[in-house]
């Protein structure tokens, strides 16, 4: 880890506020120019849960959750899935080769092929937009406020504050690839 | 059970398939030199002529799966040691060159181009150095599936086992086809001693595969609940009949019965006896299908499986 640039990106999502409007999916496709048969975000449906009349559905949006021991950038044969130091996980387009290992390799499924490029595609935390200081298109399509992004090495960013003052989980902890989005339910 | 889509697809199980009974063939032909060159000449030459060719073939078809099959040279520009992909592809470059260099020297006289010095060196050498590659190819493809914790179908170490002694009972089966229809019956096949070499060969081959299917089955429903989940393929899901009619039971049972049967009374009493050939063909291409079934089984099955919470 270098001293310069020590961010550490993440994402926290409070699941009682998402209301399953799927903006941030359409805004994530038109922002990033996805094609129309897939999607780099998702918003789960969980539920209905409880026992009547208290039932209750949630909504889990979700998507590339850039893990720090990501199993799709060990798996990658041509290291065109790389880390960057602020742990933003990238597929180098020039390399890759569309073999789709790292499609088998990721526990959440966040992974597409582009039949157009030949190469496997996914979310890349819009750094085009944080590189010009933006937040990603997710976060400020979101109606709700139900996403957060920021720097988790940060303690002042919004992310560590929330994690800091609520219970939180990741998705698939079993896996052992340490996610960097995390869960407020 | 949670489906997903499928991205590796027939192409990739005919090269697993393919890639497996290059592997078998190339260590028969080692094993049989070896054991006694003059004795199983036919399965040493038969195998060194075959190995190259279906994984050949299985490349072809890999390239074919590739988003980008003119980038494939990506993958000889670096070696990635946690990518069992990348460890496989270099394994295979190897592979293909050796046993194409091991063909040559058994080609008769008469096909040679240009004459290789020390043939019977090189022979010794390719084995050397071969054997242990083709066995590299025979199992890498077990580690590449088995090694993702996403796939818990395939997450075991026991696929690794699996799909080598699979792989090594197909190049056996497809020698024992060889064998049986007309190429092998030379006169040094009279006594049947390449026969009865496969025939062994296989037996212990096919009963580690049924001792490896065991196992696994009694694992995963002790294991985590993404395990038990995923087992559900075979056990009352989309591939159930398929696994245990097709690979289990056609694939490996009857054909060991088959083996057995024959091979019973030559150790037994010590007689010699004419192979049949029918037998010989049932038995062989039972293996090989069975074989084909279990690749396909597993690549399908493991992408219908994800993880659950």
């Amino acid at each position: 880890m270098s001293k310069k640039n020590n961010k550490r990106y993440a994402f926290v999502i409070e699941i009682s506020k998402c209301i399953d409007c799927k903006a941030c999916m359409v805004g994530c496709m038109a922002e990033n120019q996805v094609p129309v048969e897939h999607s780099r975000n998702w918003v789960h449906q969980k539920g209905p849960k409880g026992v009547y009349p208290d039932l209750g559905m949630s909504f889990e949006p979700g998507n590339c959750m850039h893990c720090e021991n990501a199993p799709c950038e060990r798996v990658c044969p041509t290291r065109a899935t790389y880390k960057r130091e602020d742990g933003i996980i990238l597929v180098n387009k020039d390399k890759c080769i569309g073999c789709k290992y790292c499609m088998m390799a990721c526990p959440y499924d966040a992974r597409y092929f582009d039949k157009e490029t030949g190469v496997v595609d996914k979310c890349t935390f819009c750094i085009h937009r944080l590189q010009a200081g933006m937040d990603t298109s997710c976060v400020h399509t979101c109606m709700t406020g139900a996403r957060t992004f920021g720097d988790l090495n940060d303690p002042n960013s919004n992310v560590s504050k929330l994690l800091a003052t609520h219970e939180h989980h990741v998705k698939l902890a079993a896996a052992g690839s340490r996610p960097s989005m995390y869960y407020i339910y | 059970m949670e489906h997903h889509v499928i991205e590796w697809g027939q192409l990739v199980v005919f090269y697993l398939f393919l890639a497996g009974i290059s592997a078998g063939t190339f260590v028969s032909s080692v094993f049989a030199a070896y054991a006694d060159p003059e004795r199983y000449k036919n399965i040493v030459r038969m195998g060194s002529y075959l190995s190259p060719i279906p994984v050949s073939i299985g490349c072809a078809l890999l390239l074919l799966d590739l988003g980008r099959p003119f980038h494939f040279y990506n993958l000889y520009l670096t070696v990635q040691w946690t990518s069992p992909m990348s460890i496989g592809s270099w394994l295979l470059a190897i592979f293909i060159m050796v046993a194409s260099i091991r063909a040559y020297t058994f080609f008769p006289e008469s096909w040679k181009i240009v004459k290789l010095p020390f043939e019977k060196k090189i022979q010794t050498a390719t084995g050397l150095i071969g054997l242990p590659i083709a066995l590299g190819v025979g199992i890498y493809t077990g580690i590449l599936l088995g090694a993702i914790p996403a796939r818990p179908f395939w997450n075991t170490p026991l696929l690794a086992e699996l799909f080598l002694f699979s792989a090594l009972s197909t190049g056996v089966a497809t020698l024992l086809l060889i064998c049986s229809l007309n190429p092998m019956r030379s006169p040094s096949n009279i006594k049947g001693h390449e026969h009865k070499f496969l025939l062994s060969f296989d037996i212990v081959l096919i009963s580690i595969e049924i001792f490896i299917i065991i196992p696994i089955i009694l694992h995963s429903q002790l294991s985590t609940l993404s395990i038990r989940e995923s087992i559900q393929v075979i056990l009352g899901g989309p591939y159930t009949l398929l696994f245990w009619v097709g690979t289990v039971m056609f694939g490996l049972l009857v054909p060991l019965a088959i083996e057995l049967f024959e091979l019973y009374p030559v150790f037994r009493k010590k007689m010699h006896r004419d192979w049949s050939p029918v037998l010989g063909v049932v038995s062989s291409v039972l293996i090989i299908t069975g074989g084909f079934l279990l690749r396909y089984i597993v690549t399908y099955g493991g992408q219908m499986t994800g993880m659950i919470e």
